[in-house]
């Protein structure tokens, strides 16, 4: 797929671009297929072989789009002649990218607009089908002797292209897009309007540009819609630097959206392989109550995410049905390609790659070449991770946060990943293909919550120098981390229960790593008043609300809190729904010349985690640390080696028991998931910080 | 530096005497391993011995444990009073002979 440009067929210059009467237009009485992509807001003829030198048209076909929106196919033996007409007025006329096509099979006439059939009103003079060769030019964009109408087409188009045949509905949907088979014996002629009016198929019927056209550069646009309230669209533009502009592009493009369609996704991204935003782009979305997104967002059902105030990843969750329309401005010089798309109520592989296969082929654009095409790779992999997403959101009757479905509509994997991930879900092994998409994925973003806890009590070694490596080595990890998107700090004075409890409430899913004081029944913080005195308890057994722990996957570096004993904190968190504990069964020793060197094997758990690993790949990595660097200080200090070894030990996860949760559980999404998995939230909750 | 440390644990006590319960140094143990007694079967005055003489030849390093400070000072009189935090320090001296005697192996 090339770079598009379009003619310009601006009125007052009475342009036209023509081709020259070859045989391979004489259609007789035979089947043929008309088909363009046009831009316009006043119309005219689109494509035109008419002679047409009295008040009544001669032999020929012709197809136009009237200044009221309605759209006329014509074909004339000169003597009698059959039409059809739409019954209404269309959109053709809003300015934005369609794709007209105008097919005779048999006796009937068909129009059909952006993939859907129009209603039309098909009279005839005669007896169809009408012999349609004549011996004229092939003109686009204009009419041979001006009748009623406009002399030329006022507007842009491209692609262009003719066949001698009725083409499919699934072929409709690549040619308009200028997905030609240029080899195919039956395309009697295709004008890509690329800044050229060379015909690219086998004819090479080279057209000449009469009047003063123009060519403008415009953003590439496809869309189609599929089964089950299945509807996709994409707008991509990728410059030349040979030919500097500073023109705006802009684009409007809707979707509608039916009633029942479980999900909407939306990502713009800068480039194919690494989804930063297009600085400088303006982004709309518009729902169709008027609402516009243009704030981050993170709910149980819309997660948006924004740039500079532009929508830059959403996903809706039960979008309001109706029209959603995506307005796009940007620099001509602007790398981009935005998908929207919904996703389909039941069936949603089998949907999805229905829907676009005839876009990208069997072969997908993989087979073929250009920033375009890579484009699409993103495109239908972001599909890929919609569909994922979306099969994990409506499995089991488990509702997940629509970050999720954000997190993989904003995924950039290649097509072979996708292909895999599609193919696990035909095997329904959903684990599996989720893993794959955010897996493969070059970037990830989430907006699910990591929240950090260090007591830091100044009088004391431990929390104060846990909190000392924590910030030199966990937290700068947490902030590059692509698996969370909001981090919220509570150190020192802040770790207060109140504060606490805010922060677990904030959010039904998460990664909690906290520094403090244990024991078998709760966790401490900063002091109960002032700077002196008892700690105050922020978590006790018995005295939390399960929602603060429930979904959330837990580390505490602190003495007993993954005490043996059923009912101990660690234990009792995971029976109130967290999805795993990390901690301690006994005190943990510090080796007052070495406590880098246990922290450092503790914080290799929530590197692990913020790094996708499942919670037991995140103590087999910390376990493996710990028995690193025993191995490395026991020649150097007995005594620190067998304190870390005995920190080790005591070292529970729920790869040392079950009742410390799940070993697959695991933050690759930027969330906890899991089999206890919820989606509660307390809409009264304070939002965590962003970063 | 795995030799270096061998040979400054050669003289430290790594058990008692099966029969005579003397104390046996590393050397020793390894040159008649049958006659080191097992730390299990060492009563708890045999083990206390055996880990404060280690302290006390060096083998030690100040530490913290769930919030107290400990220095050897503090660690032999916690040892001696059989508290809960004297008996983890005996268990954290055992698993150093532990180790020593596993690496010397």
């Amino acid at each position: 797929m090339s770079l598009m440009y379009s003619a310009l067929l601006p009125r007052n210059g009475n342009p036209w671009i023509q081709a020259p009467s070859i045989p391979a237009y004489d259609f007789g009485t035979g089947d043929f297929t008309l088909v363009a992509m046009v831009a316009t807001t006043q119309g005219g003829p689109v494509l035109y072989r008419m002679a047409n030198d009295s008040a009544e048209p001669n032999a020929g076909f012709m197809l136009l789009v009237t200044s009221t929106g309605i759209i006329t196919f014509v074909t004339s033996d000169g003597t009698g002649g059959q039409g059809a007409t739409t019954v209404n007025a269309t959109n053709v006329l809003d300015g934005g990218c369609h794709t007209l096509a105008a097919i005779r099979r048999g006796t009937s006439l068909q129009l059909v607009l952006d993939g859907t059939p129009l209603e039309c009103q098909v009279a005839s003079d005669g007896t169809p089908p009408f012999d349609v060769t004549v011996d004229l030019p092939l003109i686009i964009g204009g009419q041979h002797v001006q009748w009623g109408e406009a002399g030329t087409f006022d507007g842009t188009l491209m692609n262009v292209g003719v066949w001698n045949r009725a083409l499919e509905p699934d072929e409709l949907t690549a040619v308009g897009f200028g997905r030609i088979d240029t080899a195919d014996p039956s395309l009697c002629g295709a004008w890509t309007l690329d800044q050229t009016d060379e015909d690219s198929s086998t004819y090479g019927n080279t057209a000449m540009l009469n009047g003063s056209a123009t060519y403008t550069p415009c953003i590439a646009c496809e869309w189609t819609t599929g089964a089950n309230g299945y509807a996709y669209c994409t707008m991509t533009n990728a410059p030349v630097p040979a030919r500097p502009s500073g023109a705006r592009l802009v684009e409007v493009r809707t979707i509608d959206v039916e009633p029942g369609t479980p999900g909407l996704a939306m990502a713009i991204m800068a480039t194919p392989v690494l989804p930063a935003f297009p600085v400088g782009t303006i982004v709309r979305v518009i729902d169709p109550v008027g609402n516009r997104y243009d704030r981050d967002v993170n709910q149980e059902n819309l997660f948006v995410a924004t740039h500079d105030g532009q929508p830059w990843a959403m996903m809706v969750v039960d979008p309001q049905p109706g029209t959603w329309t995506v307005e796009i401005d940007a620099s001509e010089q602007t790398w981009f390609s935005l998908q929207l798309q919904t996703i389909p109520s039941q069936d949603i592989v089998e949907t999805i790659d229905g829907a676009l296969a005839p876009l990208y082929g069997p072969g997908g654009p993989a087979e073929a070449e250009g920033w375009l095409d890579l484009f699409a790779h993103a495109a239908v992999a972001a599909l890929a991770g919609a569909a994922v997403v979306s099969l994990v959101l409506f499995s089991g009757g488990t509702l997940a946060p629509a970050v999720v479905a954000g997190l993989a509509a904003f995924t950039s994997i290649s097509l072979a990943e996708s292909a895999l991930a599609l193919e696990q879900l035909d095997h329904h092994d959903l684990d599996a293909a989720y893993d794959d998409v955010a897996g493969g994925a070059g970037f990830l973003i989430a907006a699910d919550p990591v929240v950090l806890i260090d007591a830091n009590v100044p009088v004391d070694v431990a929390t104060r120098e846990g909190y000392r490596r924590r910030k030199e080595v966990l937290y700068p990890t947490v902030t590059m981390s692509p698996f969370n998107r909001r981090r919220t700090d509570l150190v020192g004075r802040e770790v207060t229960r109140k504060n606490v409890q805010s922060a677990l409430l904030s959010s039904s899913t998460g990664y909690i790593s906290a520094c403090g004081h244990g024991l078998p029944k709760y966790l401490t913080g900063w002091y109960v008043t002032g700077t002196d005195g008892p700690l105050q308890e922020i978590l006790t057994v018995g005295k939390y609300d399960p929602r603060e722990v429930r979904g959330k996957i837990i580390h505490f570096l602190a003495c007993w809190c993954g005490s043996k004993e059923p009912s101990s904190l660690g234990r009792d968190m995971v029976a109130n729904g967290a999805l795993a504990f990390f901690g301690y069964k006994n005190p943990f020793i510090l080796a007052k010349d070495f406590a880098d060197v246990f922290f450092d094997c503790d914080i290799a758990i929530d590197k692990a985690l913020l790094a996708g690993r499942s919670c037991q790949e995140a103590y087999d990595e910390a376990y493996a640390k710990y028995s690193e660097e025993i191995e490395t200080l026991f020649p150097i200090n007995r005594p620190a080696a067998v304190s870390l070894r005995k920190n080790r030990d005591s070292l529970v996860a729920p790869t040392t028991n079950e009742a410390y949760g799940n070993p697959s559980a695991h933050l690759v999404r930027g969330i906890a998931t899991g089999p206890q998995r919820t989606a509660t939230r307390r809409d009264d909750a304070p939002e965590a910080l962003p970063l | 530096m795995r030799a270096e440390m061998l040979s400054q644990q050669q003289s430290l006590p790594v058990g008692v005497d099966r029969t005579s319960r003397e104390p046996i140094s590393l050397e020793q143990a390894l040159a008649a391993p049958e006659r080191l007694a097992p730390i299990a079967e060492m009563t708890l005055a045999e083990r206390s011995a055996m880990v404060r003489a280690r302290w006390a030849a060096g083998e030690w390093t100040d530490l913290d444990v769930c919030g107290e400070s400990v220095d050897a000072d503090r660690a032999v009189r916690e040892l001696e009073a059989r508290t809960p935090l004297g008996m983890l320090l005996l268990e954290l001296g055992e698993g150093a002979v532990e180790m020593v005697l596993e690496d010397a192996r």
